[in-house]
This record gives C-alpha cells, sequence and structure tokens, in this order.
C-alpha cells in the first residue's frame, strides 16, 4: 500500500473537520473539546488530519514541494489516532490514520524524511537495538536478585527499550506483580530488541521488518504461547505493526492490564485498601489504537477504598499526552506543552495521582509536570498495583 | 498603495506575531478546498492565513488589506465554499484564538461568544445551565457565530426559529476597520438585544443565507439559547464503534409515521403546525433519512432496505419540557395522522433510527450523507408556503428523473415558525470522482430554472444573485450599492456578497 | 441635502405635482395641515407640512416619490389616524403622505396563517380576522384606528412572549425614493406561481429588519403579508399580584422558562384600570382592592383537545410556582372577566392613554427583567423629586422572546392647556431620558431629538452606517428628514 492506493480518502474528505474535535456527544465542556493535540498547539488547519489530507494530495500530485515546514506539519503529529475515531465515526470508509502514516513513509521514500533527531535514534537502534543508544549489554541491569523469572515458561513478558533503560521501576514493578502473584514466566534477556515501532511511526520502515524477525523468531525459538507487555508502543507494534509489515503471530498478546483485568474478574488478586482519589489517563496505543479502556478501570475499581475520577476526555476520546509518532524527540516543546494539557485536565478532577499504563506517557507527563510546574504526579497503574498487592 | 507579497507578510506578521501568520505553501494547502461541487472545482491556495487574538488584531488586519488593496476572508471552520480564496494574495483570517465562550446569561438565555466557538461547546456549557441550542446541519463543530451568520438550518425550526432571529448584539469590524456595534451592545457592553436602534442593521448582516464575509466580520455575537430540561451533561457511554446514548426515556421520543401520498403528509404538517406541538418536523425521503445515518456505504444501503416500499415517511420529535407535554403531543399527533389517512412505523424500524436522536441532538450527522457516494451538494433549495414548496418539489424531482437520473436524489421538507412557511432541500449525491461536472451541471439548469420559473431560492449568493436578480425585482442592484458603499474597496471577500468589479485578474 | 423650497417655487412645484396626481388632491387647508404638525405626546416642535396627499395606491405613491425625489421635495409617510412619538411630525417642510386610506385586506390565508394588507389598515379592521378564526398578534390595547403596519413597522411589541419568532412582517412592498420598487422576503418574485409571499429573509440582505424601526425614512411601505395566529378555542387567565414588584420577576422567568401560556405581561394598577375603566371616580375605588403589580398569564388551547391541553398547563403553572409559594389566581377584584377579550382587540373609543390626561408622554426601552425594578425606582425617585406623583405614572412590562429581554413603558400624563403640568413632565421626560440612558436602558426605537440625540451621538458609527445606507436608499434625503440621525 502507499499513499495513492487511499485516493478515496484523499478526494473523499469533505472538510467538515470532525477530525479536529473529541466525538460531539462526549464534549462536556467547551475547553476539553478538541481532540487533536497538534492542531491545538500549532493552530493552522495544515495541522490537523484533514490538513494533512490536503498536503497528501497535492503531494501526489506534484503540486506541493518538500519544505522544512512540510516536513514540519507531517512529524508535529503523534499519531494519537484521534482524528480516526471521530473522522470514522461518521466515515467508515475513510481512512485518515493510515494517509499520516503514508504520508512519513512517502517522505523517507522520496529522501526527505525523518527528522534529524529521528535519524539518531534509527543509528541508535542499528547500533545499539534500543532508540536511546544504550549499550545492549545493559538493558536488563535493573533486574534484581529479588525479581524471578523462569525459562522454558509459555508466558513471556517483552520488557521493552522504554521500561528497561528509563522506567526500571515499572518493569521491576510489572515483575514484581507476577511473582507475588505466583505466575511462571519468563524474559527474552539479550534477545530482546527494540520493537521497532518508533522507527515504523517516523516511516522507517525496512529495519523495522529486520527487528520483527529477529523478535519473532526469538519468541517461536522460545515457545511463548502469551507475550505480556507493560509497554504500549510495543504491544501495539506487535499486534498491529507486525502483522501488517508481514509479521506472523504465532503467540497470544496481551497487555499487564489486559491479562490482570481478567485475574481480577476471576477473583484470583487480592488487593490492600488504598484510600486515595486518581485519574487515568489511557495511553493511544492501548486505548485508542488497541481498544483496552475497560481492563484497566476494571482492576483500580477492584482496589479497595481506591477512588477513580474521571477526567473529562477518556477512551476514545483521550487526549494524547504528547510523546508519540516522534513527537518526543523532535518537538520537545510540543509533547511537553500537551503533556500539560493533559495535567491540568487531571487537575481538574481534584485527584493528585494520574496513573496510565505506558512509559512514554509516564514520562511525558512527569517532564511536563516538571516543566510547567504542575503539582500531580503521573504514575504507572502496574506501580500501583504492586504497591497494593 | 501597493506593497509586494514580502512587504505585507511583514505587515501582517507585526500585527499579529510571526506564530501566528504564514505564508507557507503546505499551511497554504489547508486552506484551499472545501468538498462541496464549487469547492472541488474552484480550489485555489490563499495568499495568508493570519490568527488574530483580539479585535484590535482584526481592524489592523482589516485596514492593512484596505490600504493594499488585497481581499481577506473571515472563516468559522471552513466548511463552505465562499471561504475559498478567489484572488491572489488573499488573507484568510482564522480565528482559533478568538474561541471564548464570554459569558451565558442563565436568566435571560443568552451567551456571548468569540468566533471559533462550536455548536457542541456551546451546547455542552449551556446544558449545565438548563440552556441548549440546536446544532445545525452542518455539524455541532461548525462555528456557531459563523453558521449563525452564514446560514440557519437546523433539526428545530419548526419550533425554534431560524438562527437568523436568533443573533442578539454584535461587534462587527466593518471592511474600513471602524467597529459597529448592532442592538443593545450599540452603546454599552450589554448584548442582550438585536434589534435597533432605529433601522436595524443586522439587516445587513444576511437575507435567507448570510454575506459570506462580505461585508466585514462579526468579532463577537450574543446569540439567543432556549430552555433545556434534560440532564446537564449529554448522557453517553461507550466507545466507538458502540457509542451508546442513555436519554432519559420520557425526556424525548420519535415519531415516524407514513401517508397515501404527500399531499396528505403535508396536511398534517399543517395541523401538527396549527395545534402547535412537537420540536422537530420534518417530511423526509427514506434516503435522506438514511444517508446521516448509516456510517458507512455498506450501511446506507442496508438500512435503505429495511425502509423499502417507504418513499418517504413524516418525522415528529417531542421534547419534555414538562412530562404532561409528551403525554398531550403524543395524543395529538396520533389524532391528527389518523384523521389525514397516515399511519405510523412499526417501533421495531423506528428503533433502527434510534442513534438519530443524539446525533440531531448533539453532533447532526450530515457529513453522513456524503457516504453513499463520497459527493453531497445540494441541488435546490427553496423556502415558500409548504403547499408551494409542494408543487417546486414536484416538478424538480421530475427533472432531475428525466435529465439527470443516474444522480441519487433526495429531500426534506420543513415547516419553519409553526408552519408560516417552509423549507426544502433537495440535494444530489454523486461520483466525485466521475461525476462532478455533471453535479455542476445539473446544479446550474435548476438555478436557472428557478429564475425563470420564479421560485424563491434561498442559497443564493455570489453569481447566483446575479442571475436572480432580474427575476426578483432587481434586488441585486441594491445590493450591489451596499456592498459598494460598506466595502468600498471591494476587499471584503470578494465577489461576496455580489461582485460589484472584477478588475484584479 | 435637502434645500429648503420657499415660497413661489413651491407654489409652483405644488402644482406640478398636482398635474401629475390630480387637481385637489393636495390638501392645503390651513386647519388640515395643522392637524399633521402635531401629536399627541411628543414633545418635539411643532412641523407645518406644506400639503396632505392622501394617497390611493403604489402607481400614484410611486409617481410622488418620483417627482419629490427629483424636485428634492421631503415627504413624511403616516397610516395611522393617531400618531404618539412624533414621528410623522414633518420635520422640514414637507408633503405628508397620508396611507391611511389605503386599507384594503387584500387576502386572508388561514391555512398558511397570514393575511395581506395595505398600509392604512387598522387594528379594528384586522381584528375582524376573528371570524376566520383567526387572531391578529396585538400591541397592548392599540388604538382603534391605528395602523397594522406602522405598529409592526416600529416594532411595538406583541403580548405573546411564547412566539420565539416574533417578528410579524412576512414580505413588504416598499415604494424607495426613487420610485422603485422593493419587494422583500419571498416577494421579491412577485408575480409567480410558485409562491405565496410569505417568507421574510432575503433576497439577498434581510430588508425587513432595515425598513423596521426606520420612521419612514427610508421608503414608503404600501402593503405587506403580516402572520397571523390561530384564535385559541378555549383560554383560562390568571394573575399573579403583589405590591411588590420583585416579586413577580423570578415567577415570571420561570412561567417562560416553562413555555407556558399565551400572552403574558406585566401591569401596574394604574395601567390595567386605564384599560379597563372609563370612570375615574370608579377607578379609585377598584384601584384600593388591587396590589399595584399585576401579572396576567392567559392558558390557551387550540384546534385539538383545548381542554387537555389547558388543563396540563394549568398543572404546569402551578407546579412552577410552588417554589416561589405562590398560587395563581383566576380572580382580580372583578375586572378578570373583562381581561383577555379586551387584550386580544383594538382599543375602542377614546384611547386608554388619554382617560387619564388630555396629553401623556411614554417612555420605553428595551432591558432585561432582572433590571426592571431597579428602573422602576429610579423612575418613581426622579418624579417624585420633580413633584410629579408616582402613583400617576403608568407601567407596563411586557416579556419578549420568553423573557429573554422585555419590554418596559413608563407613562406620564398632563393636561397641555395645563403649564404647569406639561413642564413637570416635560422636566421628568428630559431628565429621565438621560439618567436611564446612563443606567443602561436601551432605547432601540429612540424618538424625538432627546432620545436619538443620545442614542446616535453616543455611537457614531452605528450613524455613519445609517447614513450610507439612507444614501443608498434616499440619496437626496427626502423621506422624513430629520428623524432619527438624519
Amino acid at each position: 500500500m502507499n499513499l495513492k492506493d487511499y485516493e478515496l480518502t484523499l478526494e473523499l474528505c469533505f472538510r467538515c473537520s470532525r477530525c479536529k474535535w473529541i466525538c460531539d456527544w462526549d464534549i462536556k465542556s467547551a475547553e476539553s473539546s478538541y481532540i487533536c493535540p497538534s492542531l491545538k498547539k500549532f493552530l493552522f488547519d495544515a495541522y490537523s488530519a484533514q490538513g494533512r489530507i490536503d498536503i497528501a494530495r497535492a503531494l501526489l500530485k506534484e503540486e506541493l514541494n518538500y519544505s522544512d515546514k512540510l516536513l514540519e506539519i507531517i512529524y508535529a503529529c503523534t499519531l494519537c489516532g484521534g482524528c480516526e475515531i471521530t473522522c470514522k465515526r461518521n466515515r467508515a470508509d475513510m481512512e485518515p490514520l493510515k494517509v499520516l502514516y503514508e504520508l512519513r513513509f512517502k517522505a523517507v521514500d522520496d529522501g526527505k524524511g525523518p527528522m534529524e533527531s529521528h535519524k539518531k535514534f534509527a543509528k541508535n537502534v542499528n547500533d545499539h537495538n534500543n532508540p536511546y543508544g544504550e549499550s545492549h549489554e545493559t538493558r536488563f541491569k535493573w533486574l534484581t536478585e529479588d525479581k524471578r523469572y523462569q525459562g522454558d515458561e509459555e508466558i513471556g513478558f517483552f520488557v521493552g527499550c522504554t521500561l528497561s533503560y528509563r522506567l526500571p521501576n515499572v518493569a521491576k514493578a510489572a515483575i514484581g506483580i507476577l511473582n507475588k502473584l505466583d505466575i511462571r514466566f519468563r524474559i527474552l534477556g539479550g534477545e530482546e530488541y527494540c520493537c521497532g515501532g518508533i522507527l515504523y511511526r517516523v516511516g522507517l520502515t525496512s529495519k523495522i521488518k529486520e527487528l520483527m524477525e529477529h523478535n519473532l523468531r526469538t519468541i517461536e525459538k522460545l515457545g511463548i504461547k502469551k507475550m505480556l507487555f507493560a509497554c504500549p508502543g510495543c504491544y501495539e507494534t506487535f499486534k498491529s505493526i507486525y502483522p501488517k509489515i508481514g509479521g506472523e503471530l504465532k503467540f497470544e498478546v496481551l497487555h499487564m492490564v489486559e491479562f490482570l483485568s481478567e485475574l481480577c474478574e476471576n477473583k484470583k488478586i487480592k488487593f490492600r485498601e488504598a484510600a486515595q482519589q486518581v485519574t487515568y489517563h489511557d495511553p493511544c496505543h492501548l486505548g485508542r489504537l488497541s481498544g483496552i479502556y475497560e481492563q484497566p478501570r476494571k482492576i483500580l475499581k477492584a482496589i479497595p477504598g481506591l477512588i477513580l475520577v474521571e477526567m473529562e476526555r477518556i477512551m476514545d476520546n483521550t487526549w494524547c499526552c504528547g510523546a508519540g509518532g516522534g513527537v518526543k524527540a523532535a518537538f520537545e516543546d510540543f509533547a511537553l506543552w500537551s503533556g500539560r494539557e493533559r495535567l491540568q485536565e487531571a487537575k481538574k478532577t481534584g485527584a493528585r495521582l494520574l496513573l496510565t499504563a505506558c512509559p512514554f506517557c509516564e514520562l511525558n507527563l512527569n517532564y511536563s509536570a516538571k516543566a510547567y510546574n504542575e503539582p500531580i504526579e503521573t504514575k504507572d497503574i502496574l506501580e500501583l498495583i504492586y504497591e497494593n498487592l | 498603495m501597493s506593497v509586494n507579497h514580502q512587504g505585507l507578510y511583514e505587515l501582517l506578521k507585526e500585527t499579529v506575531g510571526p506564530e501566528y501568520i504564514s505564508d507557507d505553501p503546505p499551511v497554504l494547502e489547508a486552506y484551499s478546498r472545501t468538498g462541496w461541487v464549487l469547492g472541488k472545482l474552484k480550489k485555489k491556495r490563499p495568499g495568508f492565513i493570519i490568527l488574530p487574538g483580539s479585535v484590535e488584531d482584526v481592524q489592523v488586519i482589516v485596514r492593512t488589506a484596505n490600504k493594499y488593496n488585497v481581499p481577506f476572508i473571515p472563516i468559522g471552520s471552513f466548511l463552505h465554499w465562499s471561504c475559498q480564496a478567489t484572488y491572489p494574495e488573499t488573507i484568510i483570517i482564522d480565528f482559533k484564538r478568538m474561541d471564548k465562550i464570554l459569558k451565558i446569561d442563565e436568566k435571560n438565555k443568552y451567551a456571548l461568544i468569540e468566533p471559533f466557538v462550536t455548536y457542541s461547546q456551546l451546547q455542552a456549557e449551556g446544558m449545565k445551565k438548563g440552556l441548549w441550542l440546536p446544532v445545525p446541519s452542518s455539524g455541532g463543530n461548525t462555528s456557531v457565530l459563523a453558521n449563525h451568520l452564514f446560514c440557519g438550518s437546523h433539526f428545530a425550526m419548526h419550533r425554534i426559529p431560524y438562527y437568523a432571529r436568533a443573533i442578539l448584539g454584535v461587534e462587527w469590524v466593518l471592511p474600513t476597520g471602524e467597529i459597529l456595534k448592532l442592538g443593545s451592545a450599540a452603546y454599552g457592553d450589554d448584548y442582550f438585544w438585536g434589534e435597533g436602534p432605529g433601522p436595524d442593521l443586522k439587516g445587513l448582516m444576511r437575507g435567507y443565507i448570510g454575506v459570506l464575509g462580505g461585508l466585514g466580520v462579526v468579532t463577537k455575537m450574543a446569540v439567543r439559547l432556549y430552555p433545556w430540561t434534560g440532564p446537564e451533561i449529554f448522557p453517553c457511554r461507550g466507545v466507538y464503534p458502540e457509542k451508546i446514548f442513555d436519554f432519559p426515556k420520557d425526556f424525548v421520543k420519535l415519531y415516524l409515521a407514513i401517508f397515501p401520498n404527500t399531499e396528505d403528509a403535508v396536511n398534517a404538517i399543517y395541523e401538527i403546525c396549527k395545534a402547535e406541538i412537537g420540536m422537530s418536523l420534518h417530511l423526509v425521503s427514506t434516503a435522506m433519512a438514511m444517508a446521516p445515518m448509516a456510517k458507512s456505504k455498506k450501511e446506507f444501503i442496508r438500512l435503505c432496505k429495511g425502509f423499502k416500499k417507504i418513499p418517504e415517511f413524516l418525522l415528529f420529535m417531542s421534547f419534555r419540557t414538562s412530562p404532561k407535554v409528551m403525554a398531550f403531543e403524543e395524543k395529538v399527533l396520533q389524532n391528527i395522522v389518523s384523521e389525514n389517512k397516515g399511519t405510523f412505523i412499526p417501533d421495531e424500524m423506528v428503533s433502527s433510527m434510534h442513534e438519530s436522536i443524539p446525533e440531531t441532538l448533539r453532533s447532526s450527522v450530515s457529513m453522513r450523507i456524503v457516504n453513499p457516494t463520497g459527493g453531497y451538494d445540494v441541488f435546490r433549495s427553496w423556502a415558500e408556503s409548504l403547499d408551494k414548496l409542494l408543487d417546486q418539489l414536484k416538478q424538480a424531482k421530475k427533472f432531475l428523473i428525466e435529465k439527470f437520473e443516474d444522480l441519487i436524489h433526495f429531500y426534506y421538507l420543513i415547516p419553519l415558525e409553526l408552519g408560516h412557511y417552509g423549507h426544502i432541500e433537495l440535494s444530489i449525491l454523486y461520483d466525485p470522482l466521475t461525476q462532478l461536472k455533471k453535479a455542476l451541471e445539473c446544479q446550474n439548469i435548476g438555478l436557472k430554472q428557478d429564475a425563470d420559473q420564479k421560485m424563491y431560492v434561498t442559497g443564493s449568493a455570489g453569481p447566483a444573485h446575479v442571475l436572480l436578480g432580474p427575476a426578483y425585482g432587481n434586488y441585486h442592484l441594491l445590493l450591489k450599492e451596499i456592498k459598494k458603499k460598506i466595502d468600498p474597496n471591494n476587499v471584503s471577500n470578494p465577489p461576496y456578497p455580489i461582485d460589484v468589479r472584477d478588475n484584479r485578474g | 441635502m435637502l434645500e429648503i423650497i420657499e415660497g413661489e417655487k413651491m407654489s409652483k412645484e405644488i402644482m406640478e405635482l398636482e398635474n401629475i396626481i390630480g387637481k385637489g388632491r393636495i390638501i392645503q387647508t390651513p386647519n388640515i395641515l395643522k392637524l399633521y404638525s402635531i401629536d399627541k405626546s411628543n414633545f418635539d416642535p411643532e412641523g407645518m407640512p406644506i400639503g396632505i396627499i392622501k394617497v390611493k395606491n403604489t402607481i400614484e405613491i410611486q409617481k410622488i416619490m418620483k417627482f419629490s425625489n427629483k424636485n428634492k421635495i421631503s415627504i413624511t409617510p403616516c397610516s395611522s389616524g393617531v400618531h404618539f412619538y412624533g414621528r410623522t411630525i414633518p420635520t422640514k417642510r414637507s408633503i405628508v403622505i397620508d396611507l391611511s386610506e389605503m386599507n384594503n385586506i387584500i387576502k386572508i390565508d388561514e391555512r398558511n396563517k397570514n393575511a395581506t394588507i395595505e398600509s392604512g389598515v387598522s387594528f379594528l379592521q384586522l381584528e375582524n380576522v376573528k371570524d376566520n378564526g383567526l387572531l391578529p398578534l396585538f400591541p397592548l390595547c392599540p388604538p382603534e384606528n391605528k395602523s397594522v403596519l406602522t405598529s409592526y413597522l416600529e416594532r411595538e411589541p406583541i403580548l405573546v412572549p411564547k412566539l420565539e419568532y416574533y417578528e410579524p412582517i412576512l414580505t413588504m412592498e416598499v415604494i424607495l425614493p426613487t420610485g422603485e420598487i422593493l419587494r422583500t422576503g419571498s416577494a421579491a418574485v412577485m408575480p409567480s406561481k410558485f409562491a405565496e409571499y410569505v417568507v421574510p429573509f432575503g433576497p439577498g440582505l434581510n430588508w425587513n429588519q432595515i425598513f423596521q424601526g426606520a420612521q419612514g425614512t427610508l421608503g414608503i411601505i404600501t402593503s405587506a403579508t403580516i402572520k397571523i395566529e390561530y384564535l385559541p378555542k378555549q383560554d383560562i387567565t390568571y394573575f399573579i399580584t403583589s405590591d411588590d414588584l420583585e416579586d413577580l420577576i423570578e415567577p415570571l422567568y420561570m412561567i417562560q422558562r416553562s413555555l407556558l401560556g399565551y400572552e403574558c405581561l406585566l401591569l401596574n394598577d394604574l395601567n390595567l384600570l386605564m384599560i379597563l375603566e372609563s370612570n375615574k371616580s370608579e377607578n379609585k375605588s377598584i384601584r384600593q382592592k388591587i396590589p399595584r403589580w399585576i401579572l396576567i398569564i392567559c392558558l390557551s388551547g387550540g384546534d385539538k383537545l383545548p381542554g387537555e391541553k389547558i388543563k396540563q398547563e394549568e398543572e404546569d403553572l402551578k407546579d412552577c410556582l410552588k417554589e416561589f409559594k405562590i398560587k395563581p389566581s383566576m380572580t382580580l377584584g372583578g375586572l378578570e372577566k373583562r381581561i383577555l377579550s379586551t387584550l386580544r382587540q383594538a382599543y375602542k373609543g377614546q384611547y386608554w392613554k388619554l382617560k387619564l390626561r388630555e396629553n401623556f408622554q411614554d417612555i420605553f426601552f428595551i432591558t432585561t427583567l432582572d433590571k426592571v425594578s431597579t428602573y422602576v425606582k429610579i423612575v418613581d425617585e426622579i418624579s417624585s423629586h420633580l413633584n410629579y406623583p408616582s402613583d400617576e405614572i403608568g407601567c407596563y412590562i411586557q416579556p419578549l422572546v420568553r423573557a429573554g429581554a422585555c419590554h418596559i413603558e413608563f407613562t406620564f400624563f398632563y393636561d397641555s392647556s395645563n403649564d404647569k403640568q406639561t413642564q413637570i413632565v416635560r422636566n421628568a421626560y428630559e431628565k429621565l431620558i438621560k439618567r436611564l440612558f446612563d443606567a443602561g436602558a436601551f432605547f432601540s426605537r429612540p424618538y424625538g431629538s432627546i432620545q436619538t440625540n443620545f442614542t446616535y451621538q453616543n455611537n457614531p458609527i452605528y450613524s455613519k452606517v445609517l447614513k450610507d445606507i439612507k444614501e443608498i436608499f434616499d440619496p437626496n434625503n427626502i423621506m422624513n428628514p430629520g428623524k432619527l440621525c438624519f
């Protein structure tokens, strides 16, 4: 598939602008009614799905040339999928998110994309199997002896680069939970490579195939039947991107919250009382792009004393934290700004703890809190679960 | 005075700051077309997009445009083709920074808004205070101010007036840059009333439709809101595509009725208007009712099949102002339908239209209308007494069937102001990849016929005024004089509302 | 601008005009001219016209307009036999075009709820549509010979706030000063087999709105199609009363928010008694029995199940007043029976505002209900200070468009033969206009020089645009010059 294959979407966009707003039914206040962080931040329509569709059409028809501004517009988008939901709600035959991806693929194919910072982490993945440029050997250095994992198990846990190198506490919490619940599982160890999702999202489709092949081969070789993830980026890459680029998954893919919510339903988890008020941020890769909305909420509701107060934009209407789609690397200010918008919405609930289920969201929201001095902490739901088991 | 592109850019940049002005081709491209027939055929990039932050910014932009004889276009959500540039170097004024609801007066039932407030936003804030306003067919995400100025069709026109009547105090930057304030805002900051003082200059803002930014820029508007007895938050749950709404059962009720022929249906409408019941009342062709409910082409075909052999039906929606009202209205409606040889469509068929209730109340399903073929446009739209509209409809349908049988057509007829007159829209669906020119030809022939046969067209703008004017008592000549007087340099979105000269090349 | 034509030249012009419209058609009898030089209530100076023409039809008006425009003779149009606000007093030497004899009801359309009438049609004539099961939209007890179109063009409030589409005019025929005809709304297509000329908007602009409130300065409206409503089949009138106006405001808001009732208005005791009673001494005794403020709300049932409709509204009315601990009453000191019938007709015989004294002076403006008490206090204070008795001020409050706003009207009474009285009212009027203006009163239809000066001097841009429009319609400023800001 390439951009030309989406001619109908390009030609049939009516410019109704629904891609800019959350579903009308769900609008609870004027303040929290935008869905597209890119548009809200940059204001010009070019920074919306509608604008990018117009740009894609013009590019295809060679009515537009590449420029720095054009690349900025293509890449200043978190690929959060908000536009996809609100467009399809009325026009199911449209494919705005695919157009956003195809624009990036085309930019790379045409030798213009991605952004410089993206090229840097592509090199890092190439050299070190992770986008952060950290040594591959230190990927699991956080793993302390008190964390148990076994070999030869059918359940696997794919830790991912961000948890491994940036948020080991969440990785520890995930493993701690499995340990406390007495669930036997294994990790990939030195054979765990970057999932490659971030490369794909910035349009670098060739390298991801290599990574996919390595990861899938490893998993199959180990006989894993059920692979758990704590990072929705990796999770969505496995679940949605790999099959798109020819990967065949011979195992089940589950985010930890799916796995744990089933245990909750079957009353196999007992929580300690945790009397506090929290709110929950749906990560885009887990929520809108994978349909996992209810499971984290079920877990939170099972914790005695915990009060979940929802923000105005939740589930399919969630406001993106701002980190996705390569934005964090290329447009730091935009990512922090988007995070602040979310923090302010969270603050309105009265909660002082914002939970999420994604290391990217957690990192970005906490960076935003620091940058803008917002008095609210963001934490991964797995950490809360671990603390209260 | 003359200035080159870069010079103008610098001047505009100085007004709003570098981050709120752009002349980058990809940015301009996003403001180059709309989805309508004309929108597609007349695609053109403007010269600049500018985002003013205040009325003072707007004044400077407008004065600059005047000084250098450059056109400007104020836009809302840029849904209509009149937002597209006609001339080179056109400055598009995008109001995303002026998006505040400045006031909701709960007691006196109005809101004061800036240009970029949408219907859904205002409705959401109004509902918290027991107030609401109907959303237009252009969608809940369109600008209240722009659409109140431009159009006015909404689902409740049977009861709640056309938006033209809901405009109260106004702040208006004239094409020369001066600020005109209308109604009670004329002296002071109270926007609660719209008329006067003396001759009501609101008459210059719009006719049946608006002047399309051709007479300046409205920067602030008070709009009337209506009592709302429903929940404070629009009640729905679930996620796409399984979102469901949870209105209290006795809050809103939908009835569909069929009649042996259109005349009987229209008689029933007259009776309903006479009885002054209901919030919404439409006579719709089945395809028209189904298109806005179908999220895809496939769904459209499936829904239409469910209603086969029913070419049109009466759609009546009752709203709770008190529980007793609902019961009374149901009784009267039953009485009227049976007196006019009608029957109600069984409940199970009505339930297939259930989603149309929340869509109608909050979002308006209009864009789904494009789904069956990908291309949609209004073929003809008239207003007159309901009886006369019926005559017009018959004639136009015959024409379409004879001359353009491969274009799907459908219509709705709606009484306005409890039946004092009515409005009808006959629309066409076409394949935009292959039938664009045909759709345009069909519209053009239709408009000429309207002029020849002296039917009262509602959606006239620009060239249509020139075509219709001679048949309509030469009103277009006065309109031209007004355009020349109010916009002496012809910079406010020429050629709207009417072309007064064409020397820009 | 108009050059004043005097003396011989004028006589020559008059003769020429007579040649066009017919000998003897221009009335120049001093006694008759005098009648048109003043009206009943305005403190503006009298203005003697140079002639009166009682026009018969559109063509005749076109001829007069063309001639006047060419010769720069000013024209003051009038339609009613009675005038109160100075609108028809020529401020420059003018020919008065009297439309009172163009008084045909051209068409009554029951199915589409409208009537087409000429400008001279009075409320007395129009109320006959009741025979067709229809009810005109009445302002508060208009004089019987008041022109319906003048009332609507001047945006006099109607008694029914439930009609959110409050403008009664659908389409109009306007003769412009150039003699050309402009037909508004869908009347623009006239003649057409596809139209009944009932759409008020367009073509192009909303011309109706431009001509409304223009006080005859932009053109002459010869006929119009107007909205008429169905005459309810059954009615019940309720009253809520209090000596304190403030007690009635919140209930009134609530009634209107609940979309209840048909006619709904608030009067003070003096106005009510003047409307209902003819005998001044009788007034005094009844006045002692009724509270100072009376909210009138009429519940009506139409063609279908009227009894049930009224029952439903009665229950809802009582429910919505519960929170105020108010029970609406169906009686009002014996006056109740006559109220609704009086409100639904033209006022017969001597106009009610002329019953207390020979002259009256109104001050009215638009505001919101939550502010009316403030304005009432201002008016009471200033008039008392100037020795005008506050119990002799009539007050009428008309909620508009479901109480989104209201029209408030204060009436002062005086005998013009009594200099002292006249001076007191004049003083009160002048002081109040300024004071009310400062307090935010919106004079949406300013009459007389004091009001227009305040209005337009405070908004030069509005005046400028009005003048621009005026110049398009009336380049020689022949239409009623001196009015508004022209």
